[in-house]
C-alpha cells in the first residue's frame, strides 16, 4: 500500500487505531451473523488520490461533540449481489435498486456496531442515517480533507472503509 | 409461543431488513405480516387496522428511521388506549446502554441488537411471549 504527503493528524480521535479497529470488527460481525460471510481485512492505509474501486458507496457523517468527518463503506455490485443472497435466499438482479438498499441496511449495522463500542470507551459519536448510491454519485469532500482507507475482502471482491476528518 | 395467526407489523426504512424480519418470521411460521417504511406509516398502519376490526398483534421496528423514529412511535403507542399494551420490540444497531434504559423506560417489550441471527429473534419472540402472559396474568 502507498502512503502520501497527506498530512494525517496522529491525535485525531477519529483516526485512533481504536476506530480502525472497532469499524473492522462491526463489518465482520455484521457480515459474519446476518449473511455467514467472512471478511478479511488487510492493512489500511493513507492515498492522497485514492478512488473506490466499487460500483456502490454508502456514507455517514460522523459527529461527536467536537468533531465532524465522514465514514463511507464502498463495495462491487456483485459483492453486494452475493451478501443479498446469502441473506434472503434469493438472487437478485445487479441493476436492481434493492442492492443499494441492502448496503445502505449493512453499512447502518456495521457503524452502529463500531458507534456502542467506541462510545462505551468516551467518543460520544451522535447518531446518524446512512446515504447509500453509486460511487460516482459521492459527495467530493475526499480530496479535498485527510482520511484513511481500511480494505477488506469478501469472497473474491474488493470492498473498503473510508474515514475522512472535516 | 405466538399463535401462527399472530399479525405483525414490520417496521424499517430499509426493505432489506424488512424482507430479513419477514423472512425469519416466515420460517418461523409467523405468515400474517405488514410492512411499513418508518415510524410515521407505521402509527397510521396501526390505526387503520384496529379501526378496521383486525388490529396488529405485534409491532417489530426499528430505532433509527426519518420522519418518525422507533421510539417515538413506541411512547405513542404507549400513550394511547388501543395500543397500550401492544407487544413491541425494538430491532436496533443501538445498543448503548442509555437506549437500551430508555427503551426500557418507554415499556418496550423486547430489544434486538442488529446484527441478529434468526435464532435470536426466535429467542426474544420466547421472550416477549413470556413477558406478555405474565403481563396479562398479573393484571
Amino acid at each position: 500500500m502507498s502512503n502520501s504527503a497527506v498530512k494525517i493528524p496522529p491525535e485525531h480521535p477519529f483516526l485512533n487505531r481504536e476506530v480502525i479497529l472497532n469499524l473492522s470488527n462491526g463489518v465482520i460481525e455484521t457480515l459474519q451473523t446476518m449473511a455467514g460471510v467472512e471478511s478479511h481485512f488487510e492493512k489500511a492505509f493513507v492515498e492522497k488520490n485514492w478512488k473506490p474501486t466499487g460500483e456502490y458507496s454508502v456514507y455517514l457523517n460522523l459527529e461527536s461533540e467536537q468533531y465532524t468527518g465522514q465514514i463511507s463503506f464502498h463495495f462491487s455490485k456483485q459483492a453486494l449481489a452475493s451478501l443479498y443472497e446469502k441473506m434472503l435466499g434469493t438472487k437478485i438482479d445487479l441493476e436492481s435498486p434493492e442492492i443499494v438498499d441492502c448496503m445502505g441496511e449493512l453499512s447502518n449495522m456495521c457503524y452502529g456496531y463500531a458507534k456502542s463500542k467506541l462510545n462505551e470507551k468516551g467518543f460520544s459519536l451522535k447518531m446518524t442515517l446512512p446515504h447509500p448510491g453509486k460511487t460516482k454519485d459521492l459527495p467530493n469532500v475526499v480530496s479535498q480533507h485527510p482520511h484513511i482507507v481500511i480494505p477488506f475482502k469478501i469472497f473474491t471482491e474488493n470492498c473498503f472503509i473510508q474515514v475522512v476528518i472535516f | 409461543m405466538f399463535k401462527p395467526t399472530t399479525k405483525f407489523l414490520i417496521v424499517d426504512d430499509f426493505g432489506t431488513m424488512r424482507k430479513i424480519v419477514k423472512k425469519a418470521l416466515t420460517d418461523l411460521g409467523y405468515g400474517n405480516s405488514v410492512e411499513a417504511v418508518d415510524g410515521l406509516n407505521a402509527y397510521q398502519l396501526l390505526v387503520e387496522h384496529a379501526k378496521s376490526g383486525e388490529p396488529f398483534d405485534f409491532v417489530i421496528s426499528d430505532w433509527n428511521m426519518p420522519n418518525m423514529l422507533g421510539i417515538e412511535l413506541l411512547k405513542k403507542c404507549r400513550s394511547e388506549d388501543p395500543f397500550k399494551n401492544l407487544p413491541f420490540m425494538l430491532v436496533t444497531a443501538e445498543s448503548e446502554q442509555s437506549q437500551i434504559l430508555e427503551a426500557a423506560k418507554a415499556g418496550v417489550t423486547d430489544y434486538v441488537i442488529k446484527p441478529f441471527s434468526p435464532a435470536m429473534l426466535k429467542s426474544k419472540l420466547e421472550n416477549a411471549y413470556k413477558k406478555v402472559n405474565t403481563s396479562a396474568k398479573a393484571a
